[in-house]
């Protein structure tokens, strides 16, 4: 059977979503014994989320065919998992060493061709948000503990 | 009046000045840029404003997002790839414009179409808003619950391909808001026993996370086309007489932009095809139109830049944002302590009218910049994307710790950029996310609010005139996504 896949698979996870909190939602302790209290909307909004998440799957068998590839993830999938240790490194190396490291390493993984750009951008970079948020307007960057 | 002229000299310093020039230039560079869109650009650099006082950091944001709307017409022209969804339509008659060795006519064109329908739009907006914001002053809180509510419902129900999707979208925005404790009662839901969700999720980050990260991480797919980009622009000016024959067009137009913007949840792209279409039909021979027709440039320029100051109605006198950057500028005015609403023009009477005359600066700069700066920004186009990505990642990291200095908030952009990014994947807006999670705390505490008040009686939203009507238009709205599907389908097929 032909079906949408990419939507079976969102509506799956809409509705799993909305059942996990609806479930949560019980558990809030409330001291009011009105049905309007502080659980009332989390169960609206969770029910709702599920009735629709169940519509994406039946609409999934009615939808065209949607012809993703796996292999279109593959970059921003890299990208993501690149950032996402950035984001774990700032609070030990801080704001600018990683920044230099991520920029640095993501020019590095998509081939960039032009190397006087690829040492130049990430100091170039950092450069520039030192100059215009900390200096220009005393925005605070984020420290790490070695630096 | 006299909010007015105050608001007139405090905008008129060089400071504020150079800040709109600043976002205007900045807009319209991201604008070229294709991928990089409008609401992701005010996103990136609204952490920027943070230390900022309230009426150029605003300024500064909008002059961005005109800018950026301008800015996607350049590409339209020049080199048929719209920089944003806003310019589409132009490139119909831009870009045939530029193979007849015309292109800087067509520029021209855009420039003054966009400069008089965005002048045009903000005179509307200063009419309008007070009075608006003057009956929205009866409000209390069953019709603010039922305005939420229709809020939420259009805006889900218009944006997107699938009316699902974006409900979908809307309950999620709504359901992060009940994160945190309880407006009413302050129990504590779903902090997971952490201390950064008690006082909820942060907007901003979630903000900086769908918008820019998402959309950085989009990009990464097309890294590796690398289509040469040659732009010439050939001396043809705009006659005078020529020019005369558009004033119809960019009136009728600009009427339409700022009418349509003050729906919320109507499209900049759909709005300039209707525009578009109208040109069209009042044209005595539609056979030029595709062709390099100039109508078929002024209209959809005029009607989108009028967009943004309709756009802004809704947002300021009622505080539901007409689109997505409306969303972004209604959080970067709740950073800046403003609540937009009616109690804006009340309170802060001078700040708005102060934003009103900076709106009408930042037009004229893109007149003034639009046509003399064109060559200048299309270089833009020559900065490789693979550069543009880690920049933006990197902007994002430090908009998103930068509100609170609070590194839960970078962690919380990352999460909202990779959920983002498979929302696009998937066809789900981004927009009533943001809109769910503005709205759902007002929603809510009104909600109950107004049940204290008729002692748990339903009745009350039924009662109440206002209440009752903005209660229809939201039920109209939620059958509403099928007329709009065969309206889009008629305009498309242009």
């Amino acid at each position: 059977m032909k079906f949408n896949i990419p939507n079976f698979i969102s509506g799956i996870i809409v509705t799993v979503l909305g059942l996990f909190f609806l479930i949560l939602s019980f558990g809030i302790k409330t001291n009011s014994n009105d049905i309007f209290n502080a659980s009332f909307m989390p169960k609206v909004y969770t029910t709702l989320i599920i009735l629709f998440g169940i519509s994406i799957i039946i609409n999934s068998f009615k939808d065209k065919i949607n012809h993703q590839t796996l292999k279109e993830y593959k970059g921003p999938i890299l990208t993501m998992l690149l950032v996402t240790i950035y984001v774990i490194v700032i609070p030990i190396l801080g704001y600018y060493l990683s920044t230099i490291i991520m920029i640095f390493a993501f020019l590095f993984i998509v081939k960039f061709e032009n190397r006087v750009l690829l040492v130049l951008t990430p100091f170039i970079a950092s450069a520039l948000i030192y100059a215009v948020f900390e200096i220009l307007l005393q925005v605070p960057i984020p420290k790490g503990s070695l630096f | 009046m006299d909010v007015l002229m105050e608001g007139f000299s405090n905008t008129l310093t060089f400071n504020t000045i150079l800040f709109i020039f600043l976002g205007v230039i900045s807009g319209i560079a991201i604008g070229v840029l294709p991928g990089l869109t409008a609401t992701m650009g005010v996103a990136l650099l609204l952490p920027i404003t943070f230390g900022m006082e309230p009426l150029p950091g605003i300024l500064l944001l909008i002059g961005v997002y005109f800018g950026a709307v301008y800015g996607g017409t350049i590409t339209a022209i020049l080199i048929n790839t719209p920089g944003t969804p806003a310019s589409a339509a132009t490139a119909l008659d831009g870009y045939p414009m530029t193979q007849k060795g015309e292109a800087r006519k067509a520029l021209t064109i855009a420039t003054l179409s966009t400069s008089i329908g965005g002048i045009i739009s903000v005179i509307v907006l200063i009419l309008l808003a007070p009075q608006l914001a003057n009956f929205a002053l009866q409000f209390s809180a069953p019709e603010t619950f039922a305005l939420a509510l229709f809020g939420i419902t259009i805006i889900s129900s218009l944006t997107g391909k699938s009316f699902a999707k974006g409900i979908v979208a809307g309950l999620v925005g709504l359901l992060i808001a009940t994160i945190g404790l309880d407006p009413i009662g302050g129990t504590q839901r779903f902090t997971f026993g952490s201390m950064n969700l008690n006082n909820g999720v942060n907007l901003i980050p979630v903000m900086i996370g769908l918008f820019a990260a998402a959309e950085a991480f989009r990009s990464v797919e097309k890294l590796f086309s690398k289509d040469k980009i040659e732009v010439a622009i050939k001396k043809t000016k705009l006659k005078w007489s020529e020019f005369k024959s558009l004033i119809t067009t960019i009136l009728r137009s600009a009427g339409i932009g700022t009418f349509v913007g003050m729906i919320p949840g109507s499209g900049a792209d759909i709005t300039a095809f209707i525009a578009y279409n109208e040109a069209k039909r009042f044209s005595k021979d539609k056979s030029k139109f595709g062709k390099g027709e100039m109508k078929g440039i002024a209209a959809p320029e005029a009607a989108n830049s009028s967009l943004t100051g309709g756009a802004m109605i809704p947002m300021l006198t009622l505080g539901i944002p007409g689109d997505a950057v409306t969303a972004v500028l209604l959080g970067a005015l709740i950073v800046q302590g403003l609540q937009p609403g009616p109690m804006l023009f009340e309170q802060d009477g001078v700040l708005v009218y102060g934003l009103f005359i900076g709106m009408l600066i930042a037009n004229l700069l893109i007149l003034i910049l639009g046509i003399y700066g064109t060559r200048f920004f299309t270089k833009v186009l020559l900065i490789p994307k693979a550069i543009l990505v880690p920049v933006i990642i990197m902007l994002c990291a430090v908009g998103s710790y930068s509100l609170g200095n609070n590194y839960f908030d970078v962690i919380v952009m990352l999460v909202f950029g990779i959920i983002g990014y498979f929302m696009i994947k998937n066809d789900f807006p981004a927009s009533p996310l943001i809109l769910g999670l503005i709205l759902g705390p007002i929603m809510e505490s009104n909600f109950r609010r107004a049940l204290v008040m008729s002692q748990g009686d339903f009745s009350i939203f039924i009662t109440r005139p206002i209440t009752a009507v903005l209660l229809i238009f939201a039920f109209i709205t939620l059958f509403s996504p099928l007329i709009i599907k065969l309206i889009k389908k008629k305009y498309r097929k242009i």
